[in-house]
C-alpha cells in the first residue's frame, strides 16, 4: 500500500496524504483496530523477552527494575532523542563474560509530543558487580519480604477503627525481579508504600517501619541510585 | 478494496458494541423510569475466576452463573425482583446474559430500612480485611488477597438520590480462615448500613433465587 518512489536519490514513502480516499480509510481503520489491540506495558514485555534471550544463552543472574506512572511520566533530557516525557521504562542488569551490563527498556512522547514511542538501549558496561552478587546471595531475604502496601489508621465514625489502604490518583508503580538460576522472585509496590505520610500532616504508613528494613527496598535504592546516575549516558 | 473496507468496519463493530451485563441492567433501569419507578436497590454479586453450576428455570439445569445483578423495586405498591445473570450454556458453547421475569417479593423492611438511612448508606464504607503480623519487633498490616474474591455492590436510587458501596465477601469476616489473621476491620464493618442491608439482601436473594424464570438470547 505505501509504495517507496525516489526522490532527489533518496528511497522515501509515499505520506498518507498522497493515498487515494479508499485506501487512506483502509489505512486509518487499520491503524485504529491496531490501537484497540494494541498493548501499552511496552517495556515490561521487551524486557521479559529479553531476559528470556539472556538465560538462554547461559546467563544465570538478572535483575529487572521497572518503573510506571498511568497517565503521567518523568521529563528527561536526552543527548539522541532531546527533551521527552518516559512514561514507562524497565533496565535489566545481567552479568556475561565477567562484565556487568545494563539495558533499558522504555515507552515515551517525543519532543514533537508523539505518545507510544519505544526504544531500547544498547547493552551499557556498568560497575554493578556487588549488587547482582548481594541480590543472589540475598534472593532468600528478597522472597520472604515483600514491600507491604501503605495503610493508614481512622476512625471514620469517631468509635470504630479501621485500617485502610492508601490509593493515591497518580504514583509511581515500582517493580523490581530477581532471577538466579531457576529461583526467581518478583515484587510490586509503589512510592509511597515507602513513605511515612503521604503529606506533611497524613497519617503515619503503619508499615513504613517495615518496608525501608526490608532487602526489597535495600535494593530498590541501590538500583534507583546506580540507574539515575547513567540513564542519560545510554544510546538508543 | 470495498470488501476489505466491510470486513474492518465489521470487525470494529463487534470489538465496540459487545453487550455486557452492566448494560443490560442499565436498560431494565431506564425500563423502570420509564413506567415511573425510580426507587430501586441493586445487589450486585460477583464470583471471580468461579461459578456455580445451578438448575436455573428457563435455561437448563446445569447453567454456570459468574455474575447476577438482583434489582428490587416497587410497583403499583408491590415488591417486586427482577434478575440479570452472565452466564455459561448447559454443554459450555456459549456465554449470554439473561434477563429474569419480574418475580413478586416482600422487600417492605428493605425499602422501609434502607430509605430511611441514606445517610447512613453513604457513610456506610466497608473496608477492605487488613490483618496484622507480628516482624521482629514491630508489626506489618497486610490486606488480605484472596485468588477467588466474591466481590459485592449495593446500590441505592431514590429519585435523584443515587448512592453504591462495594465491598468483599472476607471483609465480613472475623479470620482469614480458623484461627487465622484477624480481620482488624471486622468490628467497623459489621457496624454499617452496608452490612446489615447485604444481610437483608442475601436473606431475600437465597430465599427465591431458585423460583426465578429467566428468558436468555443465545448472544455469542
Amino acid at each position: 500500500m505505501l509504495e517507496p518512489r525516489k526522490n532527489n536519490g533518496i528511497i522515501v514513502y509515499n505520506s498518507i496524504s498522497n493515498l487515494n480516499p479508499m485506501t487512506r480509510i483502509v489505512f486509518i481503520l487499520v491503524l485504529c483496530f491496531s490501537c484497540l489491540c494494541g498493548q501499552a506495558q511496552f517495556s515490561r514485555d521487551t524486557a521479559y523477552r529479553q531476559i528470556k534471550k539472556l538465560q538462554s544463552e547461559g546467563v544465570d543472574t538478572i535483575i529487572r527494575y521497572g518503573k510506571i506512572v498511568p497517565m503521567y511520566g518523568w521529563i528527561e533530557q536526552s543527548k539522541q532523542l532531546g527533551e521527552i516525557v518516559v512514561q514507562e521504562y524497565t533496565f535489566v542488569f545481567y552479568q556475561t563474560k565477567g562484565e556487568t551490563y545494563l539495558m533499558r527498556f522504555m515507552t515515551y512522547s517525543d519532543s514533537a509530543g508523539i505518545m507510544g514511542r519505544t526504544a531500547v538501549s544498547k547493552p551499557m558496561k556498568v560497575d554493578a558487580e556487588l549488587m547482582l552478587k548481594w541480590a543472589a546471595d540475598n534472593i532468600t531475604t528478597i522472597i520472604k519480604q515483600p514491600i507491604c502496601s501503605h495503610i493508614i489508621k481512622q476512625k471514620p465514625d469517631g468509635v470504630n477503627t479501621v485500617y485502610d489502604i492508601y490509593y493515591p490518583s497518580h504514583t509511581e508503580g515500582i517493580n523490581i525481579g530477581v532471577l538466579v538460576g531457576k529461583e526467581q522472585v518478583g515484587h510490586d509496590f509503589t512510592f509511597e508504600d515507602c513513605q511515612y505520610n503521604y503529606s506533611d500532616n497524613g497519617p503515619e504508613n503503619l508499615n513504613y517501619s517495615y518496608n525501608i528494613q526490608t532487602s526489597t527496598y535495600k535494593l530498590y535504592l541501590i538500583l534507583q541510585a546506580i540507574t539515575q546516575s547513567v540513564q542519560n549516558e545510554l544510546k538508543y | 478494496m470495498q470488501k476489505i473496507l466491510i470486513g474492518i468496519l465489521c470487525l470494529l463493530s463487534f470489538s465496540s458494541y459487545s453487550q455486557d451485563l452492566a448494560d443490560k441492567v442499565k436498560s431494565e433501569i431506564e425500563s423502570f423510569h420509564r413506567r415511573g419507578i425510580d426507587t430501586t436497590i441493586i445487589f450486585f454479586v460477583a464470583f471471580v475466576h468461579t461459578g456455580f453450576p445451578r438448575k436455573v428455570k428457563g435455561l437448563g439445569d446445569t447453567i454456570m452463573i459468574f455474575d447476577s445483578d438482583y434489582i428490587f423495586y416497587k410497583e403499583n405498591g408491590k415488591g417486586m425482583l427482577i434478575a440479570c445473570i452472565d452466564y455459561v450454556s448447559e454443554d459450555g458453547t456459549y456465554t449470554d446474559i439473561a434477563v429474569s421475569k419480574p418475580f413478586p417479593v416482600n422487600c417492605d423492611s428493605l425499602f422501609d430500612y434502607s430509605l430511611k438511612r441514606l445517610d447512613d448508606f453513604d457513610r456506610g464504607y466497608v473496608f477492605p480485611f487488613v490483618y496484622r503480623i507480628p516482624w521482629e519487633n514491630d508489626s506489618v498490616y497486610i490486606p488480605l488477597k484472596t485468588s477467588h474474591p466474591s466481590n459485592f455492590d449495593v446500590a441505592i436510587s431514590a429519585g435523584t438520590y443515587h448512592s453504591s458501596q462495594s465491598f468483599k465477601g472476607d471483609d465480613f469476616d472475623t479470620n482469614a480462615y480458623t484461627n487465622g489473621p484477624r480481620n482488624l476491620n471486622y468490628p467497623h464493618n459489621i457496624s454499617t448500613v452496608t452490612y446489615k442491608l447485604y444481610n437483608m439482601l442475601q436473606e431475600t436473594v437465597d430465599k427465591v433465587r431458585d423460583e426465578l424464570f429467566f428468558v436468555g438470547t443465545k448472544k455469542k
